[in-house]
């Protein structure tokens, strides 16, 4: 049977079917109104963003800054209600509920990690408690994050065990990396799965604004790349869940081997008053040095190493935004709407983003059996850079090199020619989503999601009329869209299996997905303009087109069986079936098993309860990664050439081309101790990835020059994650919260299948017995020696990507709501290629890395007093590429945050408010072999490259914001 | 109930089914080559791919060389520091190496493809033919004077006389299919190259015999475009100030030569606003910035044969026979023409020095030069060359263990397990 290109189809309609007969609304009795105030126990504090509901109904609402909640239409009569927070425990009290009158119940919830009644989504068939989940699962509740919100990639630094979330420029709009538990993949992207509300996004960088055409031209523009996760409002988010491995994503199949996060958005709750938040943040980004401090004055007229002497061009970014939401809503319609606008100047003198972003979250319950949702995102981001990066036409390379750059001069003025250069991009980023949830019968659930993320995209990059390095100017144009069409359905049975009063339940679900992705690409480029003006592509004498367009169709169904023994045993099999337009054409389905258990020993009678709480995991599933569209057939490029038409060898070709595997195992235990105040955390996993694609080189005499994915390869990774939570002390007057995650994570090639050892770029081998990636290079091993040097090639230095990952969150919350804050983080065990550094020595640029060579500065050729280290990179002669491989650990002050609610004295009008100030990655420490620059920087490939490097950029820039906030 | 469990089959069954069969636009499948409107693509891809070749070699091998001197830029557009010093090594020289083989590999699949779809009769005067046998032939021929050893479609190592005997072969079989197609221009160019692949195989008969069928005036050229930048002419973009100043003039032979005579082959250009190149360079800092006007534009041909070479292949036999006055009248046959002073030579050394300071001349940043210094450092042939092309020497700043080709780059003995093996 070959269904007519959308799988989704039959989905929908198999669900309008039951969504049409259900369409029933429910008969309503008397209702009365419960409210109260939730505090944290110990500090008292107020808890905003907890979810009171009405237990058995989708009753419920969320607590302002003041703690503060009311429900209305609570039905009358016996009620339970209960409070839920993410990083506390839950609690539920019984009460009467008055028709037509107010009844008050207020909860004081105590912090703690592990809430095993907890729900989570991701991962699962549909929704599951904690207690039932054999694998790991991180969540971050955004309200519970003191800081001054600023991106989704921000929010997530040190909080997650095992996800390395790594800044990649200083430059506007520029993304960071995610990687979860290191490198996935070798070959294809390592960035996880992004998922909003059930509705599937692209994760990948959006295009960076560059000319069309290869060679240099390509490297002409900021040279950063912009990120899709960073288009949603943080302020917007709820909670992000993350699952890390294969034993945790089976579920999504063929795509899922480098995780999945799942980011769920504010709904409102059903409140009949509607909550209106609004918030400012006014703040500035400062370039922090990166560069040696030569002792020379930092000022606008003279050079400085401690920021390689681009500090002329540097300035404080002025920093603001403007938030508004409104939620609210009846017993059977919630919403939540919001709008913001931010302002983000950058420290380079074009630098400058502008986010505008809104959003309608609707959920109507018509009946306790039917819920639909309906998400809607829509975001416009324009950005204007200044020309970066090893960019010739750049501002940094050419003040990093001074004199010889390419201008010959250091002076301020004929560098800043290059600022001319015009380079905006505009996105525009809508995610919309509707989800439907029909529960026939109390056993049946059934949900469908249908969603389509689309992003458009436009790169302009300018060089005008008289520009220094392009007389004639050029012009490229680049509009790029993306579109994901998701269809997901999910379907789950419970029932008790009555085999002679065993207690065992039965949950089994099955459901079925596909996402279509479609990718088109089209940029237009000129050159000479005949004269000034505002040109367009029309306006040129000469002129070049470029249009790539790529669709990929996944889709695939799974079977799940999850059996549970007296609600503490729990065990879980499933299997996923895939299909994919990438695949080989001697490929069939694919199939990826799971099974997990769990077992939540503490609720046994011989478990001691002074302990406190202890949950067991253990779980084993597969999950693939896809190859690229073109991956599986020999072709040949269209290339031209001059006015002709023209074939060039591309790729050889694999019929048998398959995805990759990883296959997942996952130890590890959730516990609680000292009455919940400490909560304890720890995850072995042992990953290997079977028929790992490799780009295996094709032998140049045979023709083909572009690398062959093969289905050839085993790569290894294990590591142990650990999550420690807890008040160190809980008084009135103070709590002391501390929060610790480490992660280990260790990499191995175990076979090329016969393949010969390969680089996948800046220095990062793929070697059977090594680290994935191996950072390989020449190393001098008289570094010190007043001597020549001594050069092993090849040498192996080591990973390409963090093995040690250490996360630190401090909170003391003061009476009052006083709360003083701080999060740092290390990463580190890993080596960098710092490739500016070799650009500028191999030029003979006087560079700071041998400022201390005696006579260096002063032109000297003398080396007979330099040690083997400085006549080995500090002689253009002698100076190689792979010479800079540097330890990249670091250690970063992410933020340190001071917030207080504002006495309800000083408040007009307003319910609520509070005042924060955030001081976000001011101090860094790295290694003192890495001298210059950040380590957590990319280089011109952006930071979804396998392996990263250092190209003439700057660090990103600390940032210091202060926050209003007030409701009303 | 039913209904459900029926959808909930259809859905399975309906994924099951689904059509994966997706055709993205863009790469064209090989099949799609087999079509008889495909040849002239074909044909363009592989003289594209040998202009990239081309373009790459000519301007390293003119550094290494010393035709020009480095002026700054290591990088894409430059001259990375070890070939300044005149070094070729084995993991720089991928670049040069590959795109040659892959033109080289094009070129003679191509024919080989015509040869199958055609009929023999057709063939045998195909147009398309000839030319994609002369772009074989001449990317046997680069990368036979210029590489260190062969390989032919991943096997083993070879010496590199390999390239020029398929180069032979090729412009053979490209003179007779062009010649009965009537593509008179094709068959002299195939010729031409004969004849100078019969220099470097030492079969200077065939040479002579094949360059006297050249006139003077002939030339047959790599094109250039402007249409991007991977087709611009790369000596001429180097060195076009936008903003890449990597070469100079500057400390070759050539500066002095043209100041001399003002020879139109090698002339170049100061400017004041610009007076050093892009970087620094070796131990000697900013160097002048003299820009080459041979190629002064982004779609600058660069020659792949002339009348004037084979008039130069005609001195050299001369010369190696023993006649100095008939090859010194066939070295200043061409400076003559073009009103400069005639060399003189006294003796049987100085008119082979003359004749190699002409070549340098007359195939200046042609891809050339390497092949000759090999050529004739191998035959210890007579003649001094210039203070600045002396390996070791203290106006060249060159390695005294200067290259004189490129040896096979990792690319290839890292894949070929024909090489990797030992």
């Amino acid at each position: 049977m070959s269904w007519p290109r959308q799988p989704a189809r039959l989905l929908v309609s198999f669900l309008t079917v039951i969504v049409v007969s259900a369409a029933a609304a429910a008969a309503q009795g008397p209702t009365g109104t419960v409210n109260g105030t939730v505090r944290r126990a110990g500090s008292e504090a107020p808890l905003a963003g907890v979810q009171v509901s009405i237990v058995g109904t989708r009753l419920g609402s969320v607590t302002k800054d003041d703690g503060s909640y009311a429900i209305n239409g609570a039905p009358a009569g016996a009620q339970r209600v209960e409070a839920r927070l993410i990083g506390s425990a839950p609690k539920i009290t019984s009460v009467t509920v008055i028709a037509g009158g107010t009844t008050r119940v207020d909860f004081s919830l105590t912090a703690t990690a592990l809430t095993l009644e907890e729900v989570v989504v991701t991962g699962t068939a549909g929704q599951a408690r904690r207690r039932e989940i054999g694998n790991s699962i991180s969540a971050v509740k955004a309200d519970a994050t003191p800081e001054a919100q600023t991106n989704v990639s921000a929010l997530l630094q040190g909080r997650v065990a095992g996800a390395s979330v790594q800044l990649s420029g200083g430059s506007a709009g520029a993304g960071a990396s995610i990687r979860l538990r290191g490198i996935s993949s070798v070959a294809l992207s390592n960035q996880p799965l992004v998922y909003i509300d059930g509705v599937r996004v692209r994760s990948d960088e959006y295009p960076k604004n560059m000319p069309a055409g290869g060679a240099s031209p390509n490297l002409r523009g900021p040279n950063v790349y912009a990120s899709p996760l960073n288009d949603i409002d943080p302020n917007d988010i709820e909670r992000i869940e993350i699952i890390k491995g294969a034993a945790a994503t089976t579920l999504y199949g063929t795509e899922a081997a480098a995780g999945v996060i799942q980011i769920f958005t504010k709904k409102g709750a059903g409140d009949t008053r509607a909550t209106w938040n609004f918030q400012t943040n006014q703040g500035f980004n400062r370039e922090r040095p990166f560069g040696i401090d030569d002792g020379s004055p930092c000022s606008k007229t003279s050079e400085c190493g401690k920021y390689l002497f681009v500090n002329p061009w540097l300035r404080d970014g002025q920093r603001q935004a403007y938030l508004g939401s409104v939620s609210g809503g009846v017993s059977t319609i919630h919403y939540f709407v919001s709008g913001g606008f931010d302002d983000n100047k950058g420290v380079l003198p074009h630098d400058d983003e502008q986010k505008f972003n809104v959003r309608g979250n609707f959920t109507f319950q018509p009946t306790q059996k039917l819920t639909f949702e309906w998400t809607s995102a829509y975001e416009r981001d324009s950005i204007t850079n200044t020309p970066a990066g090893n960019n010739a036409a750049g501002i940094t390379l050419n003040a990093f090199r001074r004199n010889r750059n390419y201008f010959g001069s250091s002076n301020i003025d004929t560098i800043s020619q290059v600022l001319t250069y015009q380079l905006n991009t505009w996105i525009n980023h809508s995610v919309l989503g509707s989800t439907i949830n029909y529960a026939p019968v109390p056993s049946v659930t059934n949900r469908l999601t249908v969603g389509l993320d689309r992003s458009e995209l436009e790169n302009r990059n300018l060089r005008p009329f008289g520009f220094v390095s392009l007389k004639q100017g050029g012009l490229n144009d680049q509009h790029w869209s993306s579109q994901m069409l998701t269809a997901n359905y999910v379907g789950n049975f419970e029932h008790d299996v009555s085999v002679a009063g065993t207690g065992v339940h039965s949950t089994f679900a099955w459901g079925a997905q596909s996402t279509t992705t479609d990718v088109r690409d089209l940029q237009s480029y000129t050159e000479g303009f005949p004269g000034p003006g505002i040109p367009t592509v029309s306006s040129g004498s000469q002129w070049n087109g470029v249009e790539n367009r790529t669709r990929v169709v996944t889709a695939g169904f799974f079977f799940q069986e999850m059996l549970g023994w007296r609600d503490r045993l729990f065990l879980t099999a499933g299997v996923r079936f895939d299909g994919n337009s990438a695949f080989g054409k001697n490929l069939g389905l694919q199939q990826y098993p799971k099974v997990s258990a769990s077992y939540v020993i503490s609720d046994e009678d011989f478990f001691p309860k002074q302990l406190g709480t202890l949950k067991l995991r253990a779980a084993f599933g597969e999950a693939g990664r896809a190859p690229g569209a073109f991956d599986a057939i020999r072709t040949y490029l269209p290339v031209g050439w001059g006015g002709a038409a023209a074939f060039r060898t591309n790729t050889v070709g694999n019929p048998d081309l398959g995805p990759e595997r990883s296959r997942e195992t996952e130890l590890g235990f959730d516990a609680s101790t000292l009455n919940e105040r400490a909560t304890f955390e720890l995850t072995y996993y042992s990953t290997r990835t079977v028929d790992a694609l490799l780009p295996v080189r094709q032998i140049p005499s045979d023709g083909f020059l572009a690398s062959q994915l093969e289905n050839v390869g085993t790569l290894q990774k294990s590591g142990l994650e650990m999550q420690l939570a807890g008040d160190v002390f809980r008084s009135r007057p103070v709590t002391w919260n501390l929060g610790i995650t480490t992660a280990f994570n260790h990499s191995k090639t175990l076979s090329l299948g016969g393949a010969p050892k390969f680089q996948i770029g800046n220095f990062g081998w793929i070697v059977e017995g090594e680290p994935v990636a191996d950072i390989r290079g020449r190393k001098v091993t008289n570094a010190n020696d007043i001597a020549d040097p001594q050069i092993v090639q090849d040498y192996s230095f080591g990973p390409s990507q963090p093995t040690k990952i250490f996360g630190l969150t401090s909170a003391f919350r003061f009476a009052r709501g006083i709360e003083l804050s701080a999060r740092a983080e290390y990463q580190g065990g890993n080596y960098l290629d710092e490739d500016a550094s070799y650009q500028a020595l191999s030029r003979a640029v006087q560079w700071p890395l041998c400022f201390g060579a005696p006579g260096y500065t002063s032109g000297s050729t003398d080396e007979s007093k330099w040690t083997a280290w400085e006549r080995a990179i500090c002689d253009s002669k002698n100076v190689r590429s792979d010479m800079f491989l540097f330890p990249a650990d670091f250690f970063k002050l992410r933020d340190v945050t001071i917030r207080a609610p504002i006495p309800q004295r000083l408040l007009t009008g307003a319910h609520a408010g509070s005042v924060s100030l955030s001081v976000e990655n001011w101090y860094r420490w790295q290694r003192k072999e890495f001298r210059l620059f950040d380590p957590e920087m990319a280089g011109n490939d952006g930071f979804n490259s396998t392996v990263r490097y250092i190209s003439e950029h700057i660090p990103a820039p600390a940032t210091v914001l202060a926050q209003l906030r007030l409701t009303f | 109930m039913t209904i459900r469990r029926i959808a909930a089959a259809c859905a399975l069954i309906g994924v099951a089914g689904c059509n994966f069969d997706v055709t993205n636009p863009g790469p064209v499948q090989e099949k799609f080559l087999d079509d008889p409107n495909a040849q002239t693509a074909i044909v363009n891809g592989a003289g594209r791919d040998l202009s990239d070749a081309l373009n790459w070699t000519a301007y390293t091998s003119a550094a290494v060389a010393r035709e020009i001197f480095p002026a700054g830029s290591t990088g894409s557009f430059g001259i990375s520091s070890q070939q300044q010093i005149g070094r070729l090594i084995p993991e720089e020289t991928d670049s040069y190496w590959d795109r040659g083989q892959r033109a080289r590999w094009e070129a003679e699949t191509g024919a080989a493809r015509f040869k199958t779809d055609l009929p023999p009769a057709d063939y045998a005067k195909s147009k398309n033919a000839a030319q994609v046998l002369l772009w074989a032939a001449y990317a046997n021929r680069l990368l036979g004077e210029s590489m260190c050893d062969a390989v032919i479609d991943g096997g083993p190592r070879q010496a590199y006389t390999v390239f020029l005997q398929r180069a032979d072969s090729e412009f053979t079989s490209a003179m007779a299919i062009a010649a009965a197609a009537g593509d008179t221009k094709t068959a002299q160019a195939a010729q031409a190259g004969r004849a100078s692949v019969r220099v470097d195989l030492g079969n200077w008969t065939g040479a002579v015999s094949d360059a006297g069928a050249i006139p003077d005036a002939f030339t047959y050229q790599m094109p250039y475009y402007t249409t991007d930048a991977d087709q611009y002419n790369r000596i001429y973009w180097a060195d076009a100030n936008s903003p890449y100043r990597a070469h100079t003039t500057w400390n070759t032979f050539y500066q002095q030569y043209y100041l001399d005579t003002k020879d139109p082959r090698v002339a170049w250009v100061s400017d004041p606003k610009n007076p050093v190149g892009d970087a620094a360079v070796l131990q000697l800092g900013r160097v002048p910035w003299y820009a080459e006007m041979k190629y002064n534009k982004k779609d600058a041909g660069i020659n792949l044969s002339s009348g004037w070479e084979m008039r130069l292949i005609e001195a050299e036999s001369k010369l190696k026979g023993g006649d100095v006055a008939g090859a010194m009248a066939l070295v200043n046959k061409h400076r003559l023409s073009l009103g400069l002073t005639a060399w003189t030579a006294a003796t049987t050394t100085d008119a082979w020095t003359m004749l190699k300071r002409e070549r340098g001349i007359e195939l200046w940043m042609e891809a050339r030069r390497l092949g000759d210094l090999r050529r004739w450092k191998a035959a210890n042939t007579p003649g001094v060359l210039s203070d600045f092309e002396i390996a070791g020497g203290a106006k060249s700043y060159l390695d005294a263990a200067q290259d004189l080709c490129y040896p096979i780059p990792l690319s290839e003995t890292q894949t070929n397990p024909n090489l990797s093996k030992g």
